[in-house]
């Protein structure tokens, strides 16, 4: 996935190139047992917001670069694609 | 591969795990309410984490606890510090020495102009009076994406916009008929353009109830098919 980012002016400031899997080849059960996403209920977030606010507290946040990266896989992926991509991106990049 | 990337169907349940662990051993706790939401216990009190995904909520009784897991969780991932909270999947947070203010002015800009009505003259009220919609009225539309696309942000803009609640539930009602009132929505969208502004406020050193009200109105049901709906209940946080 290749996308060019631009700034206020429409001048270039970055390219982003990011590597993605084939999710879509993956079946249930045999590459992936699990999925989960930690998103929180907007209720869950009012009500903290609503909690901070008469005690005082300051609200902060705070934002992971490239997230999804981070994680460790506890499945076995094969992906022959990588290999060929991660070719092609440098290639690119230059 | 031994890492998650992007793309991979367990790539955010690992991110999940990875992220849950290290607060657990930080001395977090997980709330059964609600998995994204860590709290950990301090010696005056608590410091509370929200995970929204890669974005993070992080508030607490002791400021100087709250910089320090800052500095640690941007040590261990590559975190940008936002500094205080401001701005949160389309709401706007505005933190004052009086309270908090929680607004979706941008977002309701942004639907306003997909939907063409930024130059629509502004209503004050949401609905007409007595107004009754019913099924079989109303103009005939074949695509009826676009009346569920708005019912979508209206519901998305009642976090904020508590007064917009009972207008978008009348609204709600005629997503499969293919006659929607879309003159009612275009009411609407001029309502939250004169009232932008609007929003919630939480107040500072006030007392934090829980006040529930219900209203038994039997007078005015809405007709769905043969089937009177009366249904109406409030609750409200009074801060």
């Amino acid at each position: 996935m290749y996308k060019v980012k631009h700034n206020v002016d429409g001048s270039v400031s970055r390219y982003e190139v990011r590597l993605v899997a084939k999710g879509y080849d993956q079946t249930y059960g045999i590459d992936y047992e699990e999925t989960y996403s930690p998103i929180a209920k907007m209720t869950t977030v009012r009500a903290i917001i609503v909690m901070a606010a008469p005690k005082g507290w300051s609200l902060h946040q705070m934002d992971v670069k490239n997230v999804f990266l981070h994680g460790d896989l506890q499945e076995e992926v094969y992906n022959h694609q990588v290999m060929w991509t991660k070719h092609v991106l440098i290639w690119f990049v230059g | 591969m031994k890492k998650a990337l992007y793309g991979l169907k367990q790539a955010p349940k690992a991110w999940s795990d990875k992220i849950g662990q290290y607060l657990v051993t930080s001395g977090f706790q997980t709330s059964n309410v609600d998995f994204s939401l860590y709290v950990k216990k301090i010696d005056h009190g608590i410091v509370v984490i929200i995970i929204y995904v890669d974005d993070l909520i992080i508030t607490g009784d002791s400021n100087a606890d709250i910089f320090d897991l800052k500095k640690l969780l941007k040590q261990k991932f590559k975190m940008k510090d936002l500094g205080e909270l401001c701005y949160f999947l389309g709401i706007e947070v505005i933190q004052s020495p009086k309270g908090i203010w929680l607004l979706q002015r941008q977002y309701a800009l942004n639907k306003l102009s997909e939907y063409g009505m930024t130059s629509c003259k502004p209503i004050s009220i949401p609905l007409e009076q007595n107004v009754k919609l019913s099924a079989n009225e109303g103009n005939l539309v074949e695509d009826t994406t676009m009346y569920r696309h708005i019912v979508g942000s209206l519901i998305y803009m009642t976090i904020t916009r508590l007064d917009l609640s009972y207008v978008v539930g009348v609204v709600s009602q005629f997503m499969q008929t293919p006659q929607p009132h879309l003159d009612t929505m275009r009411h609407i969208l001029r309502y939250i353009k004169h009232t932008l502004q609007c929003g919630i406020f939480y107040e500072i050193k006030s007392q934090l109830q829980v006040h529930g009200y219900t209203d038994a109105d039997w007078l005015t049901m809405f007709q769905i098919g043969d089937q009177p709906m009366v249904s109406c209940f409030f609750w409200k946080w009074c801060c």
